[in-house]
């Protein structure tokens, strides 16, 4: 090569622009899309986690796209509690829940406060405790009385539905589980 | 001696036990060789089935060899052979598996609470008698 045409021993790690590259915006992803068959009022199987077997109510789908169920609480121990889609089997079996108001359970952040129906709430630490005596009244975290009156608000329409058909409240109150035999991609749900 | 006559001929009902068509029902349509027939049914795609994959019922259709899927059809009709084969214990015993098959987790429940609370009810009657 002659010597004013050498080649360069350092070449800048991108190649200048050429105008060629798309710059593909992403698009935001959205909410995750219910499956047919959950309609508001169906019993869902829920798959994992520390309530997995238990047959709750499907009310509604938030808008983080997470399910909102009940137990109801006081069949089965279920508060209003969120749900991913992917952990749950739906039943065909439904409760008439059609004058339910879930209106007031969101799961959308408050624009001021950042927190919405299911924050966590963080307990208050009681200022006693001096030294080694560590107090052993600490307020528990968890329940504000705004989600304990919602829960009973709720859960009484849905009890009402639930006790109209026979045995429903006894299916409610039990775990489903797999016996011998039964192997449930062959199941009808 | 099989304590009915049912032999491999043509009009004779046949229910298909093995394969992805198990279960449906079908009328052998002519003999094609020792191992084989020709078959066809209303659910069933007319084509050659082996003797070995079906089983010979007791009901048989007055048909001639070889006819037309839409001439076997009226026939089927006419003799109302799903209702033929439904009376049978066997048709029977074959809906009462598919319904078991179809329950609902809801009705699967049921059953079992149901079936629980007959044999107590027969296991206390039980020892009622054995006393």
């Amino acid at each position: 090569m002659p010597k004013q045409q050498r080649a360069p021993k350092w070449y800048p790690t991108e190649g200048p622009a050429t105008g060629l590259t798309k710059t593909i915006e992403k698009k935001p992803q959205g909410v995750a899309k219910l499956r047919k068959s959950i309609t508001p009022g169906t019993v869902l199987i829920l798959l994992a986690g520390r309530f997995k077997g238990k047959r709750v109510v499907f009310l509604k789908q938030l808008e983080s796209g997470l399910l909102l169920v009940t137990g109801p609480f006081k069949i089965n121990g279920v508060p209003l509690r969120r749900v991913n889609q992917a952990y749950v089997i739906a039943t065909s079996t439904k409760v008439d829940i059609a004058g339910i108001d879930t209106t007031g359970i969101s799961d959308k952040p408050d624009e001021k406060t950042k927190r919405h129906f299911f924050s966590r709430v963080v307990a208050e630490q009681k200022e006693e405790g001096e030294g080694e005596f560590v107090s052993t009244e600490a307020k528990k975290s968890g329940l504000t009385e705004e989600r304990k009156a919602m829960q009973v608000k709720v859960d009484e329409s849905v009890i009402a539905a639930v006790e109209k058909t026979p045995m429903m409240k006894d299916y409610l109150k039990s775990r489903f589980s797999l016996e011998k035999g039964q192997f449930p991609h062959l199941m009808k749900f | 001696m099989p304590s009915r006559e049912a032999f491999i001929e043509i009009g004779r009902l046949v229910c298909i036990n093995y394969g992805k068509d198990s279960g449906k029902l079908g009328v052998i349509l002519d003999i094609c060789d020792t191992m084989t027939a020709l078959v066809d049914g209303p659910n069933l795609k007319r084509g050659i089935y082996n003797f070995r994959r079906m089983a010979v019922t007791g009901i048989k259709l007055p048909i001639s060899k070889s006819v037309k899927s839409t001439t076997l059809y009226k026939a089927w009709e006419a003799a109302d052979l799903d209702g033929q084969f439904g009376k049978t214990s066997w048709g029977q015993k074959l809906a009462r598996q598919e319904r078991r098959k179809n329950l609902t987790d809801f009705e699967r429940f049921k059953v079992k609470v149901l079936k629980a609370k007959k044999n107590k009810i027969i296991k206390s009657k039980l020892k009622e008698l054995k006393n």
